[in-house]
């Protein structure tokens, strides 16, 4: 054997060949998830989520203690389909989406991942189910809150009216979030400057384009939750400048929905399986 | 063994490079290396940023090679999920999953390993035996000493008891002990039949291993085979010894005149000159004369060519 010359075409193998079966088991991605979790409720991360959902908490307190007279249906429009799905949403889900790979590159834990038998695909999807099942609960509970601020105790007003459309808001944000999730993870695995774009990407289609009445809008994630949230809620579209006689039907608000987290989805599954991850050494070695 | 001559009879290999070029950007960290690994210990030796790392992770399959193919048990490991059932990897970073208690680590690489909960959790124990960590298996890794990393980190690599293991800086950190320790397994799990590749910047380290080692440096391979042969090899190299004494340039001016010394340095020991001789034996015989003709006492030799150390410097910078 020499380092200079090739080596002999001898077979490379001992007797028996080993199972290469890709099938990950069930408990290897639940781990994967049980440890994406821990990391997201974990460090400051967590605090500043709850710091940005308990804005409009606190603002609804607030206006309702000292508006007067006080209109419950303003605070509802402003908070509940304004500020809430406009900004914090997406921020939150850019908060987890931009660490979601990065912070197990930097803190050197990928490997821990990357040499088990499971496919890489499949731990990028796990690791974006676990962002989005810890914000979305989050998210819930903190719309609840803010819902309830707004109107619990009213008089005329229903506890039951109010858990429904708490459980309404929780479904749709979580959509909204497992698709600027989808979109925020790809972005993470293209660039290091997630947050910067990522926050761009809001302010320009979330923020401005999606409140247009033009044909870029349909290209939003907010446009079709709240196509969504006012079909499904019965509300007037007016405060969000959405004509429900043309405005897309709820399946196809929800199709659109589904699918660009599908499409984001398996491009960073796709790029998360082809990319390599160098993990730095101590010794730089 | 030589640098350029193949063994007579090639053993079947278990991990295999051939012509494996590694570039990030426009650094090479690996360098149309082709080399042969079969069961048993292997040691990789070279010093930091010669690669070693790079060579590990193309065969975890971490890395993909930029030329050349890498195999493992005949399959190539990049993207290639199903082959890390039968491989493990001890990291050289220290970083662990730091909430975690020792015991809840190990279980948890367990079960990514593909074991269910309660082979898992005998896994964990098992290993922890192994490793002699049961005592403090349930403390926060957090809180850890190097050593304790070290060992948990090999732990983790033996969870699903792989037939290849990977240990990249192992032994740094330990003291002796845990070191002893960890040799003792190591030679343990090669006896089981297992293939292991260590990869150390220290020599002496892996001499007590095994005895089969590979040199890298710059991402090339400088040599391999047993480690008698390569000190044969360091012959065609210059050995430095070192003389100490009280009047070093009474001593350094009659060396110089010695057909056998090829250089004479005078260090910034005061005491101290280093001869570098390509006929150690000879010039050992002829030390005693050299006092008695200089008039110069000589208190101190020693040669650094004693210590494997020297003999991989000798190899990585030839």
């Amino acid at each position: 054997m020499s380092p200079d010359a090739p080596p002999a075409p001898t077979p490379a193998r001992p007797a028996a060949p080993p199972d290469l079966s890709n099938r990950p088991s069930l408990g290897a991605l639940a781990t994967v998830l049980r440890i994406t979790i821990a990391r997201q409720l974990r460090g400051k991360r967590i605090w500043l989520f709850m710091l940005m959902f308990a804005a409009p908490l606190a603002i609804a307190l607030l206006v309702r203690r000292y508006d007067e007279p006080y209109d419950p249906a303003e605070s509802e429009r402003a908070l509940i389909f304004g500020l809430i799905p406009q900004a914090i949403l997406p921020l939150a889900a850019l908060l987890f989406a931009s660490s979601l790979v990065q912070d197990d590159v930097e803190e050197q834990t990928l490997t821990y991942f990357l040499i088990r038998p499971i496919p890489r695909w499949a731990i990028y999807l796990v690791k974006v189910l676990g962002a989005t099942l810890v914000t979305s609960a989050l998210a819930a509970l903190f719309n609840a809150a803010t819902l309830a601020a707004v109107r619990g105790g009213l008089p005329g007003e229903a506890p039951e009216a109010l858990l429904t459309e708490s459980g309404v808001l929780a479904g749709l944000s979580a959509l909204a979030l497992m698709a600027y999730i989808s979109i925020f993870g790809l972005l993470g695995l293209f660039t290091r400057r997630v947050l910067v774009i990522g926050v761009g990407y809001i302010l320009v289609f979330e923020g401005v384009v999606s409140n247009i009445p033009f044909l870029v809008r349909y290209g939003t994630i907010l446009f079709h939750t709240r196509v969504l949230a006012i079909r499904r809620l019965g509300l007037d579209g007016g405060f969000a400048s959405i004509d429900l006689d043309e405005a897309p039907a709820a399946t196809t608000s929800l199709a659109a929905l589904l699918g660009a987290t599908a499409l984001f989805l398996g491009l960073g599954a796709w790029l998360f399986s082809s990319r390599e991850f160098r993990v730095k050494t101590p010794e730089g070695s | 063994m030589s640098t350029t001559e193949a063994p007579e009879v090639e053993a079947p290999a278990v991990i295999e490079f051939r012509s494996v070029s590694k570039w990030y950007g426009q650094v090479i960290g690996v360098n149309n290396l082709s080399l042969r690994i079969g069961k048993g210990v292997t040691g990789l030796l070279g010093p930091n940023g010669a690669g070693k790392s790079t060579l590990l992770q193309l065969a975890t399959g971490q890395l993909r090679p930029s030329q050349g193919e890498v195999r493992v048990l005949g399959a190539r490991p990049w993207n290639n999920a199903g082959l890390n059932r039968h491989i493990g990897l001890c990291p050289e970073q220290d970083a662990m999953f730091e909430w975690m208690t020792g015991r809840s680590f190990l279980r948890a690489c367990g079960s990514l390993a593909g074991l269910g909960r309660r082979a898992a959790r005998e896994a964990a124990d098992r290993v922890l035996e192994q490793v002699k960590m049961t005592a403090a298996a349930d403390r926060p890794v957090r809180g850890y000493s190097k050593g304790m990393r070290q060992r948990t980190k090999l732990a983790q690599a033996l969870i699903h008891d792989p037939e290849v293991l990977f240990l990249d800086e192992p032994l740094t950190g330990t003291d002796p002990v845990a070191r002893h320790e960890l040799m003792e397994l190591v030679a343990g799990l090669a006896r089981q039949g297992r293939t292991i590749l260590v990869s150390s910047h220290v020599l002496y380290e892996v001499q007590s291993l095994t005895s089969q080692i590979v040199l890298v440096n710059h991402g090339r391979l400088v040599a391999f085979g047993d480690v008698r042969q390569i000190r044969d090899l360091i012959d065609a190299h210059p050995h430095r010894i070192v003389l100490k004494g009280p009047d070093r340039r009474a001593l350094a001016a009659k060396l110089v005149r010695w057909d056998d010394v090829e250089g004479v340095e005078l260090p910034r020991d005061e005491r101290a000159i280093v001869v570098e001789t390509r006929a150690p034996d000879r010039f050992y015989q002829r030390l005693p004369r050299l006092a008695r003709e200089a008039d110069a006492p000589i208190e101190e030799i020693y040669s650094d060519d004693d210590s494997l150390e020297a003999v991989f410097k000798y190899l990585v910078n030839p």
